[in-house]
């Protein structure tokens, strides 16, 4: 839930070209790619205005060496990294009292396909949800995107085949929380 | 970078992970349309709406200004011109009296009925008003800017002073500031100095003891103007003191 407006400090962001973007185009391309992280479930909205604040107090430090989007997706990737480290310090802490609390209510028709499919979603973030955070990230940017490695590198900062081997530990994860969930069902 | 396009080889449990993988890609770019369609526009309109780039002035710049802003007060606190109300309750300029005082000389004519009254030790003599020179040129308001904010926290100390009661130390500041370059600070003290006074007869000598000190180009006129004012202030007075006298004897007779 967005809570607060933030005035930003900064200069409005610009592509690679220099060429000022509307905000409105940047909200909406950081809120897609943070749900990608994140999911649509509550913390959406305020880890996406948190990456914008990001984005927009350090837009003067892009060089348009690289896309804007994939500048984006770092911010949004680091963003993501910080909540869920700080939420695993907060588990540790803290009973979890919000498991009932309901996700935001899916207005489709609640079709057999529609439930079926709710289900899927449910068990893919619950699966993602066990991943190490940065394995999660990279199984989202390289499976779940379909985004190059070289452009997911670009986005981590670091070297492409340290994007391979992570991607392949965390398919190797993934293959045992999977089989775990089926031996539990 | 998608799994089918992977290297190496893959077991049976790789296998596995990719038929769940690209079920869960399908369900996965669902989800994303679905929100798309249901929860992304008002998403995207609280966050526009929370989130709001500004370009601010620079903090450093900002810093500085206060810096040298709360320097000149401490400075000007340090010299004893605490900020009072202001005192002019009419503008200094008075453009359309300027011209009458040319000709008619009406200094001259209403000094008549307050000669009567006996000078103060105190007075200078008082110029006569066809010595005068002609005024070519009243100050305009927007003149006035050459009224430094130290001058005019003077006038306003000196005003405060009297305010307070402490008379002597009020018009010691006002005299003080009647030797000033400017015109009009030289007839704004002279002003508050007449002023200061209850008595129209002191306050015409003190309008007297100034006069020769404001400048005739500019100022003059409108000392002459406020010093009539007194004049007439003391024609009444002793009008009245007549009056009561008579009504007085014509009660004894």
């Amino acid at each position: 839930m967005v809570t607060r407006a933030a005035e930003l400090e900064g200069v409005p962001p610009r592509d690679a070209a220099g060429v000022a973007l509307p905000w409105p185009d940047v909200v909406a391309l950081v809120r897609r790619q943070m749900r990608s992280f994140v999911g649509p479930g509550r913390d959406l909205e305020d880890l996406a205005q948190t990456a914008l604040e990001r984005i927009c107090k350090s837009a003067d430090r892009f060089e348009g060496r690289s896309e804007y989007a994939t500048y984006t997706y770092r911010v949004c990737a680091r963003v993501a990294l910080n909540h869920w480290r700080w939420y695993k310090r907060w588990l540790r802490s803290f009973e979890r009292a919000t498991e009932s609390t309901p996700e935001p209510a899916d207005s489709s028709p609640d079709s057999t396909d529609a439930a079926i499919e709710r289900e899927r979603l449910a068990q893919l973030h619950r699966a993602l949800e066990r991943l190490a955070p940065m394995k999660r990230i990279v199984i989202t940017l390289c499976e779940l995107e379909e985004l190059p490695a070289p452009r997911v590198a670009e986005i981590l900062g670091c070297p492409e085949a340290t994007v391979r081997s992570r991607l392949n530990r965390a398919r190797a994860d993934l293959a045992v929380i999977l089989k775990e969930e089926g031996g539990n069902e | 970078m998608s799994a089918s396009s992977s290297p190496g080889r893959r077991d049976r449990s790789t296998q596995q992970i990719d038929r769940w993988l690209a079920g869960a890609r399908e369900t996965w770019q669902a989800a994303a349309r679905r929100d798309d369609m249901t929860h992304r526009a008002p998403s995207e309109r609280r966050l526009a709406g929370a989130t709001k780039p500004t370009r601010r002035p620079n903090a450093l710049l900002v810093g500085l200004a206060f810096a040298v802003a709360m320097l000149v007060t401490a400075i000007a606190r340090r010299s004893g011109h605490a900020a009072a109300p202001e005192i002019h309750a009419e503008p200094v300029v008075a453009p359309v009296v300027a011209p009458v005082l040319e000709t008619a000389e009406p200094a001259a004519s209403l000094e008549a009925p307050a000669v009567e009254s006996p000078p103060l030790k105190s007075a200078a003599p008082a110029p006569s008003a066809s010595a005068l020179p002609p005024l070519p040129h009243v100050w305009s308001p927007s003149e006035r800017r050459e009224m430094t904010a130290k001058d005019r926290a003077e006038l306003r100390a000196a005003v405060r002073d009297i305010a307070r009661g402490d008379a002597v130390h009020g018009r010691q500041r006002l005299r003080a500031l009647q030797r000033h370059a400017e015109p009009p600070i030289v007839y704004e003290a002279a002003k508050a100095l007449a002023r200061s006074y209850d008595e129209p007869t002191e306050e015409v000598a003190a309008w007297d003891a100034s006069l020769p000190l404001i400048d005739p180009d500019t100022y003059r006129a409108l000392a002459m103007r406020e010093r009539d004012r007194a004049l007439r202030e003391i024609g009444k007075k002793k009008e009245e003191k007549e009056r009561r006298k008579e009504r007085e004897e014509r009660e004894r007779d």
